[in-house]
């Protein structure tokens, strides 16, 4: 489940912000005291704050119900039948919708889908009015588990060809969520690096040769991630 | 079907659900859909960057491929 970490000058105010700023009342949450607020001279000089975690206690299953609902129900407005997958982790819903086969809801380079996710987040998250407890994921046809497979694959071929030739190269122009799967395939190896170049749409990885010069130690290669 | 879809998103965005209405507009290949909500609703439908209502309009073509006939989003103040 997730967490959120607010702070004030006391407890009751730490608690006071996080139910404003999460949109729910104090009952609904579960809090945990980090550090109690206090010391210093007079108020002034070297104040600690109090600082708590919250976490909303209304449950996963409520908010994955309701969304499973309202997807349905959107998708009920598209003239064909459609079957909807559900696939539930730690933090986050998977749904994946299973049409005609026909790809309508994918669009070209997954753009439909891309949208109707955007779209679909927005919407549950006015009808939830409040943060949601799960992070929710649409696919179509497993559509997103294949361009993730196939971009894993690039990925690797990219950085052998990279290390064979000491070139740099780079892959196609990619959307944010595609560039994170280069970075994240390639951020245990330790002789390329990835890095994000480019402006906008039109953003690409690059990958990196890293040649071990003598006597020299190449150290923290895992905290270049780029801008992902 | 493509009304009804315009209204349930609609109405699942805004505030004033009630304030929400939809007009569907015939024509022999293309419909327009003329949608209206609340003034301070306006935003919530359109988006950062006009993002929500080009999501709408993506959704919106990609159900009418289906019955071989154009729709048209017009956002109404």
């Amino acid at each position: 489940m997730e967490t959120y970490e607010f702070e004030g000058k006391t407890v009751e105010e730490a608690i006071q912000k996080a139910c404003e700023s999460l949109n729910v009342s104090k009952e609904d949450l579960n809090i945990e005291v980090i550090s109690e607020g206090g010391g210093g001279i007079f108020g002034l000089v070297g104040v600690k704050k109090a600082k708590i975690r919250v976490s909303l206690k209304k449950g996963k299953e409520e908010a994955i119900k309701l969304a499973q609902e309202m997807l349905e129900k959107l998708l009920s407005y598209f003239p064909m039948s459609t079957k909807i997958e559900t696939e539930i982790s730690e933090t986050e819903v998977r749904f994946n919708i299973l049409g005609d086969g026909s790809g309508v809801l994918i669009g070209k380079g997954g753009q439909t889908l891309a949208e109707l996710e955007h779209l679909f987040q927005k919407m549950v998250q006015k009808q939830w009015k409040g943060l949601l407890p799960v992070k929710i994921v649409l696919d179509a046809e497993g559509y997103r588990q294949r361009r993730a497979n196939s971009l894993a694959e690039l990925a690797k071929k990219l950085a052998a060809k990279v290390k064979k030739t000491g070139k740099i190269l780079s892959t196609l122009p990619l959307p944010a969520k595609e560039r994170k799967i280069i970075h994240l395939t390639l951020q245990n190896d330790k002789q390329v690096k990835t890095q994000s170049v480019g402006e906008g749409n039109l953003k690409r990885v690059n990958i990196i040769p890293l040649k071990r010069r003598s006597g020299r130690k190449r150290t923290n290669l895992n905290g270049i991630k780029g801008d992902t | 079907m493509l009304k009804e879809l315009v209204e349930y998103i609609a109405k699942s965005l805004v505030d004033n659900p009630d304030a929400v209405e939809v007009k569907e507009i015939e024509g022999e290949q293309t419909s327009v859909i003329e949608l209206k909500v609340a003034k301070e609703d306006l935003g919530k439908v359109i988006g950062k960057q006009g993002r929500t209502a080009r999501a709408i309009r993506t959704i919106l073509s990609a159900a009418s491929t289906k019955v071989k006939k154009r729709a048209v989003l017009e956002i109404i103040e």
